[in-house]
């Protein structure tokens, strides 16, 4: 990616001279013209009636996310309840062991999926807009779709525990107990299918966040400016976009597996179920840190207004985020130390697991220093009392952690619950703490009341009591020996003191909890710019005077706290003296700003309220969904309204040179549209590249990983396919890529003939080179049931099928944009990403036939 | 108001920067799945020239140690490039700090994970 101007269309001017840059008359003194202030409000207006379930702006979608997100996390923890209920004494049958099963099986599900990562990114796109000074997120109708697919497939998936189909397999999902041979039964399949779409949603979210916090920031907000918050979350979104992809190809094998009979975890055929474990952790350990690292984010912020000092050691908190979330990415095998694996292999990983302790630290000992250096403290507010709640259990939870990070102490606490404990005072005093100081912290921004002090003080000191009265005594639970997962347990045993007393615990929990919801109710008025206001004194961006277009005017950026070293910022941003004030050509829109230094680049019109992205999220959780239940007419037409519907969404997405060049303040006149690779439209399809990347990357790896282990289901070089197929199948990959290329050419030139012929004929070279593979494992005698290898080769072939179908859409798409005179040189960016997607395809393609005809061969 | 843009600054690509900030983890990462790799296929292929030993220990941990040395070199060269391209391209030392700082962790997480080839057994 570039971060040179970008491309502007043809039909715009060139983009301003640096030297217009250099010295920008700002803030402007002259009075706004009337009605400009009127305009920008209409334009922003959301919809009401029925329509208000098109609405697409962060502001209400980020409400509605964290709404739903706490929705969940109430459900998981009545769940919880319940579990505790069955264990406060010995022998008890209150609960059944198959509904207990589902219980724990759930409430590590929701809590990890639907609670935890959306909540995150549900703060995420309420507040980032603002704290960077953008109006919006690059794409709203996709920050629509994400949501709406996220809510109606959680919802759903979540009520499954009322008809007895819940999940029963333990939140990580460990085959050969979740296999068919185990559990015929269709619960596994709703957690495979069900979550396995809720993790593209979490996706799609990530996404979009980072080419906001990339392209949208401030003018001014050079990299070292930007919000610690701002920072984790470009973290959190190359982590989802890395880490996700592992469980997305796990669930898919488990599922190929139990719908298909192919035996990617089968011993008996070569498969081996340590596989899911490495797939499943590879993306599960990291996302402990997806979860913590935003939220320790959202403490880098609350410390510095609760002090009225600027973070400490800001560049080393920096470094320790970006340190923590590589690290995080080996500590997979941690989870696996009672599995066998090679003893010094086990040393990498435990090693690891202590190295990650050193920037965790940086970043508590850069809080304590802030905390010390304090100018105003005392009293001690509700947020503050959690972030202090938050060091004395997260700590703890780290200390444990380095505990089990040793492997002979491990083997003694696997599986107890000492294990319960340690996750427990990580995921809840690392997330589930700062986020209630965020709530108590960011609810004057949008609430026209603060939340209660006193009531936050009960809510803060209940559930930080019931937190240690519940865990703590879990460790001493689990050094005496009680498993993890086990519905009841004997008197004789001696656990039933410290489990009652846990189960007191919770429900002092549960009542701070109650506190919190009381306190909702009693204050919490949401509305758009009708907020309390700065009741911190903070010195971040998002404290600015809003509305539901964001803010008034986009201000140029000098320091990491403009509020406290820019005097009079809040009212010249709120009287439109800085960057775009208006809503240029009667449209929503936003600054884009270069990625490293801020420099204004172009306008981006903004799409606004439209029944798309719901319909398409409605579809998408339909096909998933019925699927599960074997409902296949049904979820077919589910999938084609998804399909439709995202083709409507996208048909207007390229607005392309319609508008002409807009002053946006300071003398500058920027383009309302840019193609190419400096694009923001570019820089999404690269992060979709690289989740692409992922997903065959993880598939390489089960290959690769079965062979190593079974490599007597694996042919002799003799025995394999013989290579012609093969060399046609590249042939005729490499041949569609050429011809992609002369479509960009023949668009240039506007032979629009030229480029529909040469497309239509690219997509069959695409599908036929599938096919071409397909039919030759098959016409060899191969089939995915046989063994391991087999399975793996359809996999590997499978997933090429299904990245031509896809880009195949995608050219068809551009084809009928063509025949519609919706595509030329200067409206391309439906080309350009399905050009980016093609070279993908094709380059997926000529690896995977490399892995599946050449490795063999030079393995031997 | 600040002037904009107050430096002498030539715009970069951002997918080179992004890759100077990030080079120290990345080598790490890189690191880390290869010595994880050379010593499970040791491991799982015990009669393979990687399990064989020379001077006391299986070939798959020397290619580890060589690995560790390649990876610390590494990091230094990309250090001292950063240090070039701030240089150079008038880019904010914030670059070359968050360079610097990354080696430096990476570089201690590197020694640290090689440790336990002088301690534990490769297959044990």
């Amino acid at each position: 990616m570039s971060d040179e101007a970008p491309h502007p269309a043809t039909a715009t001017p060139p983009l301003p001279q640096q030297g217009a840059l250099l010295s920008p008359k700002l803030p402007n003194p002259t009075p706004r013209p009337d009605g400009e202030f009127d305009e920008l409000e209409r334009v922003w207006k959301a919809p009401t009636g029925w329509r208000a379930l098109t609405v697409v702006n962060n502001t209400s979608i980020g409400l509605l996310y964290i709404g739903t997100a706490f929705l969940f996390f109430l459900l998981a923890g009545v769940l919880a309840l319940l579990m505790r209920t069955q264990l406060a004494a010995p022998d008890s049958h209150l609960i059944g062991h198959a509904l207990y099963n589902q219980l724990f099986t759930m409430h590590g599900t929701v809590m990890m999926f639907l609670f935890a990562v959306p909540a995150v990114e549900a703060v995420a796109v309420l507040l980032l807009p603002n704290m960077l000074g953008a109006r919006d997120l690059p794409f709203p109708r996709l920050s629509a779709y994400a949501y709406w697919a996220y809510a109606v497939g959680g919802l759903v998936f979540f009520c499954s525990i009322f008809v007895g189909l819940a999940p029963d397999g333990g939140w990580f999902m460990y085959p050969p107990l979740t296999s068919s041979q185990f559990s015929p039964a269709m619960n596994a399949d709703l957690w495979l299918l069900g979550i396995g779409f809720i993790e593209i949603s979490a996706i799609a979210g990530a996404i979009e966040l980072a080419v906001g916090i990339l392209r949208t920031r401030a003018p001014g907000m050079t990299l070292d400016k930007m919000p610690i918050f701002a920072w984790v979350m470009l973290v959190f979104c190359g982590m989802v976009i890395i880490a996700f992809p592992a469980v997305i190809v796990a669930t898919a094998l488990l599922e190929l597996e139990r719908a298909f009979d192919m035996p990617f975890f089968i011993t008996q055929r070569g498969g081996d179920p340590l596989l899911w474990q490495h797939l499943f952790w590879f993306f599960g350990h990291p996302e402990v840190y997806i979860i913590f690292l935003p939220a320790a984010g959202m403490v880098s912020m609350i410390i510095p207004a609760m002090t009225g000092v600027p973070l400490v050691g800001y560049r080393l908190v920096v470094m320790a985020v970006v340190g923590t979330a590589f690290l995080s990415f080996g500590l997979w095998v941690h989870h696996m130390f009672a599995t066998g694996i090679p003893a010094l292999s086990l040393s990498f990983a435990s090693a690891a697991s202590m190295a990650v302790s050193v920037p965790t630290a940086i970043q508590v000992f850069a809080w304590i220093a802030t905390i010390a250096a304090a100018v105003r403290l005392r009293p001690l507010k509700s947020p503050m009392l959690f972030i202090l709640g938050f060091f004395f259990v997260f700590v703890l939870g780290g200390l444990t952690g380095v505990m089990v990070a040793v492997i002979p102490f491990d083997l003694q606490a696997h599986d107890t619950y000492f294990i319960v404990a340690h996750l427990h005072y990580v995921l809840f005093g690392g997330m589930v703490f700062p986020l209630f100081a965020a709530f108590y912290y960011w609810a004057p921004l949008i609430s026209r009341r603060a939340l209660s002090e006193q009531l936050g003080r009960w809510a803060f000191w209940l559930m930080f009591v019931g937190f240690n009265v519940t865990f703590f005594p879990m460790h001493f639970t689990g050094l005496a020996g009680m498993p993890r997962r086990v519905y009841t347990y004997a008197e004789s045993q001696g656990w039933g003191l410290l489990n009652m007393v846990s189960t007191v615990g919770s429900y002092l929990i549960a009542a701070g909890v109650l506190v919190f919801l009381w306190d909702l109710a009693r204050n919490f008025r949401p509305g758009s710019g009708q907020g309390v206001g700065n009741v911190w004194n903070a010195g971040t961006l998002e404290w600015l005077p809003n509305g539901r277009y964001g803010l008034r005017s986009i201000p140029f950026v000098s320091s990491r706290e403009p509020l406290w070293d820019q005097p009079g910022l809040a009212r010249d941003v709120a009287e439109g003296r800085y960057f775009l004030p208006n809503a240029p050509a009667g449209l929503r829109s936003t600054l884009v700003t270069s990625a490293t230094q801020a420099q204004p680049d172009y306008v981006l019109p903004l799409p606004g309220p439209g029944w798309s992205p719901l319909l398409a999220a409605l579809g998408t959780a339909g096909f998933f969904l019925l699927l599960t239940f074997k409902m296949h007419a049904l979820a077919g037409a589910c999938g084609v309204l998804a399909v439709v519907s995202m083709w409507r969404w996208l048909w207007d997405a390229d607005t392309g040179p319609d508008h002409p060049p807009v002053d946006i303040g300071a003398g500058l006149r920027l383009p309302m549209a840019c193609s190419g690779m400096g694009s923001h439209y570019a820089w999404a399809m690269v992060l979709l590249v690289i989740v692409c990347t992922s997903i065959f990357g993880s598939l390489c790896f089960a290959y690769l990983f079965l062979w190593t282990t079974s490599p007597e289901v694996w042919p002799s070089a003799a025995d394999l396919a013989a290579p012609g197929g093969a060399a046609l199948s590249g042939c005729l990959l490499l041949a569609a890529s050429v011809l992609i290329a002369c479509c960009g050419y023949w668009l240039r030139q506007g032979r629009q003939g030229r480029v529909r012929a040469g497309m239509l004929v690219g997509i069959g070279l695409l599908l036929a080179a599938s096919a071409v593979e397909l039919h030759g494992h098959w016409t060899q005698g191969l089939r995915p049931q046989a063994s391991a290898y087999a399975a793996a080769v359809y996999a590997v072939a499978g997933l090429q099928a299904v990245f031509a179908l896809l880009t195949g859409t995608m050219g068809v798409f551009t084809v009928a944009r063509s025949v519609a005179g919706r595509l030329s040189h200067t409206r391309r960016a439906c080309y350009d990403t399905t050009m980016m997607m093609w070279h993908y395809t094709v380059a997926q393609g000529l690896l995977g036939l490399g892995l599946v005809h050449a490795f063999p061969r030079l393995a031997g | 108001m600040k002037a904009m843009n107050t430096t002498n600054t030539t715009k970069t690509a951002f997918g080179t920067d992004l890759l100077f900030l990030i080079a120290g983890p990345s080598i790490w990462m890189l690191h880390f799945l290869a010595i994880y790799v050379v010593n499970a296929l040791g491991c799982a292929r015990p009669h393979a020239a990687l399990a064989q030993s020379a001077f006391g220990l299986p070939l798959s941990s020397w290619l580890i140690l060589a690995g560790t040395a390649l990876a610390l070199a590494a990091m230094a060269i990309v250090t001292a490039r950063q240090a070039g391209r701030v240089r150079k391209f008038g880019l904010d030392t914030f670059h070359l700090w968050l360079t610097g700082a990354l080696c430096l962790l990476s570089a201690l997480a590197v020694i640290w994970q090689t440790v336990p080839v002088f301690l534990v057994a490769a297959c044990g």
